[in-house]
């Protein structure tokens, strides 16, 4: 936003700014007199800005919300490449949807191996969410062939990485979601079986 | 990309319309939200506005929300949508001085707790119009600081100014709705 451009009454209130930062009243009175000069309309308003700001009461001294509260920063969110996240190390952003975002990462105990990690977002970790995630991770349980994501965590969820696989989020129901992962993973797994493309 | 995120897009491309749709787009999505937190609170619970406006943002623009230049028509959008849904709260509360109290339960809005007189919320609601007009980013500020509850270093952070600058905007801000207001 620009700053300088936002407001009609510059005069009115640059003076009102520069009077506030003299020392004492006699200091401030000189100062309205050589500002204002002969133009009484606008030191009569610079005047009640004034006695308006050092007469201290309660008006709006409290929001009209309560304020007092833990401050969500607005940062960028800490994952990055190399973050460590329980026993998983984060090795590249794969995709992102509502709620959170997948990862490329690798275990570090009790093995190392390569896995898809799904990350909430912060603030997404609500009952709903992580009732989503449980049931997904379920039906994708109930599964088991090698090139169907399978995983056995919690959230972070980890799943089994399988290379050249896209895993998208979508909105669909938990269950119809993990059938329609597994089912393109199946395809991907077992796209060798296909006969080879003609030339 | 939500088409709030979109808008903001179109309004950082110079589309006037674009702003005009942002509103109640934001609004929506505020409720929408409230709804969710409320649900999984225990009754009795309140909503924190200033941790809504954030979590919305946070939702809305995803990982990139630190590179957003739309971030001060987001906040400035969500800033109005609060201060309508306190004014509607705060001219309920002042319908019903003496009167039985209505369960307003379902309006999810409604708990979000006021801390200042409704009589208070009313008159600075009603005077803001006209600071806008002689100054669009006191007004702004005002409605980050006293109908979200943010802090002048969150509202800087929003409005991607000093935190002096917020200061001071907020300092004449307040000066100059006391005199529109007590004719001073």
């Amino acid at each position: 936003m620009n700053e300088s451009d936002s407001f009609k009454n510059r005069p009115e209130k640059e003076i009102f700014f520069e009077a506030l930062d003299k020392n004492s009243p006699e200091e401030r009175a000189a100062f309205l007199d050589g500002a204002c000069g002969k133009k009484p309309a606008l030191r009569a308003r610079v005047e009640a800005l004034l006695v308006n700001h050092f007469h201290q009461d309660a008006f709006m001294k409290k929001p009209a919300v309560e304020g007092e509260r833990p401050t969500i920063k607005i940062s960028p969110t800490s994952e990055a490449p190399g973050t460590m996240i329980g026993r998983y190390k984060l090795l590249e952003l794969i995709g992102e949807g509502g709620f959170g975002s997948v990862w490329m990462a690798e275990q570090q105990e009790p093995v190392h191996r390569r896995v898809a990690l799904k990350v909430i977002k912060p603030g997404m970790d609500t009952k709903q969410v992580l009732a989503r995630f449980e049931s997904e991770r379920q039906a994708l349980a109930m599964m088991d062939h090698p090139s169907i994501a399978g995983g056995d965590m919690r959230p972070p969820t980890a799943w089994r990485w399988i290379s050249n696989g896209t895993c998208k989020t979508n909105r669909s129901p938990p269950v119809r979601r993990a059938i329609s992962i597994a089912f393109r993973k199946w395809c991907v797994g077992t796209s060798w079986l296909l006969p080879p493309p003609a030339p | 990309m939500s088409d709030v995120t979109q808008l903001l897009s179109a309004i950082e491309a110079g589309d006037p319309q674009a702003a005009d749709q942002l509103l109640p787009l934001v609004y929506e999505e505020l409720r929408r939200l409230a709804f969710l937190k409320m649900a999984q609170e225990k009754p009795g619970q309140t909503l924190q506005a200033t941790a809504l406006v954030h979590e919305a943002w946070l939702r809305l623009a995803g990982s990139n929300h630190q590179q957003w230049r739309g971030r001060s028509h987001y906040f400035g959008a969500a800033a109005e949508a609060m201060r309508r849904i306190l004014i509607d709260k705060a001219r309920h509360k002042a319908s019903l001085k003496g009167g039985l109290d209505h369960p307003l339960e379902e309006l999810h809005e409604s708990r979000i707790e006021l801390a200042a007189p409704s009589d208070e919320i009313l008159a600075v609601h009603e005077a803001l119009d006209a600071l806008a007009a002689e100054d669009a980013t006191a007004a702004e500020v005002v409605k980050l600081r006293y109908f979200v509850g943010m802090t002048i270093p969150e509202i800087a952070e929003a409005l991607e100014i000093s935190p002096r600058s917020a200061d001071r905007h907020w300092v004449f801000a307040r000066a100059w709705l006391k005199g529109a207001i007590r004719g001073g």
